[in-house]
């Protein structure tokens, strides 16, 4: 959803909808936000929060995880109002397109909703991954080749930097 | 400046309708990734006798010598519910996999993610980037000889001509590919998967066998008891099962210790 093909379904359309709750029951998942230039969605899903084995977090994974929604409105709200750049799928993250080049961005990088941030990795297929938000990263929460979770925040971007 | 290239239109739903096909070309992929840029070039293939940066994953090099390979990448917008690597994956594939079973009556086997095999040999490797289209590279081995492979000090690489003595042709070939890519691509935008989970699920033949499956680091060993798109599901020794996405999966192959290990 962090990618911007050609032609994707509207994400307001009811059907779009219905066919992401299904995919989030699917995945157990409790939260999905979806953007589409500077329109909103925040889908959330009550109970049976990390129901799904298959999801499962392994125990080495050290990386910090989305936790699931609880009923507060503002749940893991970082500290000012930084926007969250988060993983469309599972997979490796990269820091850099390939080894030997300098990272996409850096703490203090300027990113517009264009810029390359990273790649994630899943079954040897690559997916840049946009900022799709503008401001100053603030906070780099993951490190080059760390496996990362569906939904997993990889970047917070000062909007106001 | 590129030279201009020879374009071919098939009579095809989307992939293939524009074909460019270079002598010579940097890499068929960032020619691709450039072209991303406008969604009019749904479709479009690139095809290249010789690349000289050919791409393997995550910046290594191809290689190829001219005129012996398809080297090819097409650009395609999926919807982004279509956009799963396990599915843009057997898709590739499976279009690789139909083509050789088309070509030399033979069925190809699919190593886990991407690759595609011979006899345990390889002749295809598919590197998927996906930005602002999804540009799926295929790379086939087609009319190498076993030397040009021993030199280049390749010894489990094959090409679909050292299974054949019928004489090959790179862009019959690189057609008939492009006429199972479409095909394939149809089939999954219309939601019918059932085919191209029949293909992967038998290019792996791993289904009800013991394997061996690499899971975010984690080696895990059982039955294959169960796999679509979204999920593996694996029967442990102790008969328990547990599911994964594909995605968290770097390796999944037949346990060959499972067999001598039985009482």
């Amino acid at each position: 959803m962090a990618d911007k093909p050609g032609s994707k379904p509207n994400p307001f359309d009811v059907e779009t909808i219905r066919e992401m709750v299904r995919l989030m029951t699917k995945h157990g998942l409790s939260e999905l936000d979806i953007q589409d230039g500077d329109r909103k969605v925040r889908l959330k899903r009550e109970g049976k929060e990390g129901a799904s084995s298959a999801v499962a977090l392994p125990a080495q994974a050290a990386a910090p995880v989305v936790s699931a929604a609880p009923a507060n409105p503002t749940p893991s709200a970082p500290p000012k109002n930084l926007i969250d750049i988060k993983s469309p799928t599972p997979g490796t993250f990269y820091s850099q397109e390939k080894p030997g080049t300098p990272p996409y961005v850096s703490k203090g990088t300027k990113v517009t909703p264009a810029t390359i941030v990273c790649q994630i990795e899943a079954m040897k297929l690559f997916n840049e991954i946009p900022a799709e938000c503008s401001g100053t990263i603030a906070e780099i929460l993951v490190e080059n080749k760390q496996p990362v979770e569906y939904g997993q925040i990889l970047f917070r971007v000062d909007p106001n930097g | 400046m590129m030279v201009s290239p020879e374009i071919w239109h098939l009579d095809t739903k989307v992939i293939g309708k524009s074909v460019w096909c270079f002598d010579r070309l940097n890499s068929t992929s960032t020619l691709a990734a450039q072209l991303a840029a406008d969604p009019g070039n749904n479709g479009l293939a690139i095809l290249a006798e010789e690349q000289t940066q050919g791409r393997g994953q995550h910046g290594r090099v191809w290689e190829s010598s001219p005129g012996v390979s398809v080297l090819l990448s097409v650009l395609i917008f999926p919807p982004a519910i279509y956009r799963l690597p396990s599915l843009l994956t057997a898709w590739a594939a499976a279009g690789v996999g139909e083509t050789i079973q088309q070509i030399l009556g033979i069925r190809a086997a699919i190593k886990w993610p991407n690759d595609i095999l011979i006899d345990r040999r390889k002749v295809c490797g598919i590197l998927i980037e996906q930005g602002r289209g999804t540009v799926a590279g295929i790379g086939l081995n087609v009319r190498q000889t076993p030397l040009d492979f021993s030199k280049q000090g390749l010894a489990m690489a094959a090409s679909l001509q050292n299974f054949t003595p019928h004489p090959l042709n790179t862009h019959e070939v690189a057609r008939a590919l492009l006429r199972n890519l479409d095909d394939l691509y149809q089939q999954l935008l219309e939601g019918q998967l059932d085919q191209l989970l029949a293909l992967w699920k038998n290019g792996l033949g791993l289904l009800g066998k013991a394997v061996v499956l690499e899971e975010r680091g984690r080696t895990r060993r059982g039955i294959l008891e169960f796999m679509d798109f979204e999920r593996i599901t694996l029967r442990d020794i102790q008969g328990q099962l547990q599911s994964f996405p594909p995605e968290n999966i770097s390796q999944l192959f037949a346990d060959s210790l499972a067999a001598e290990s039985e009482p």
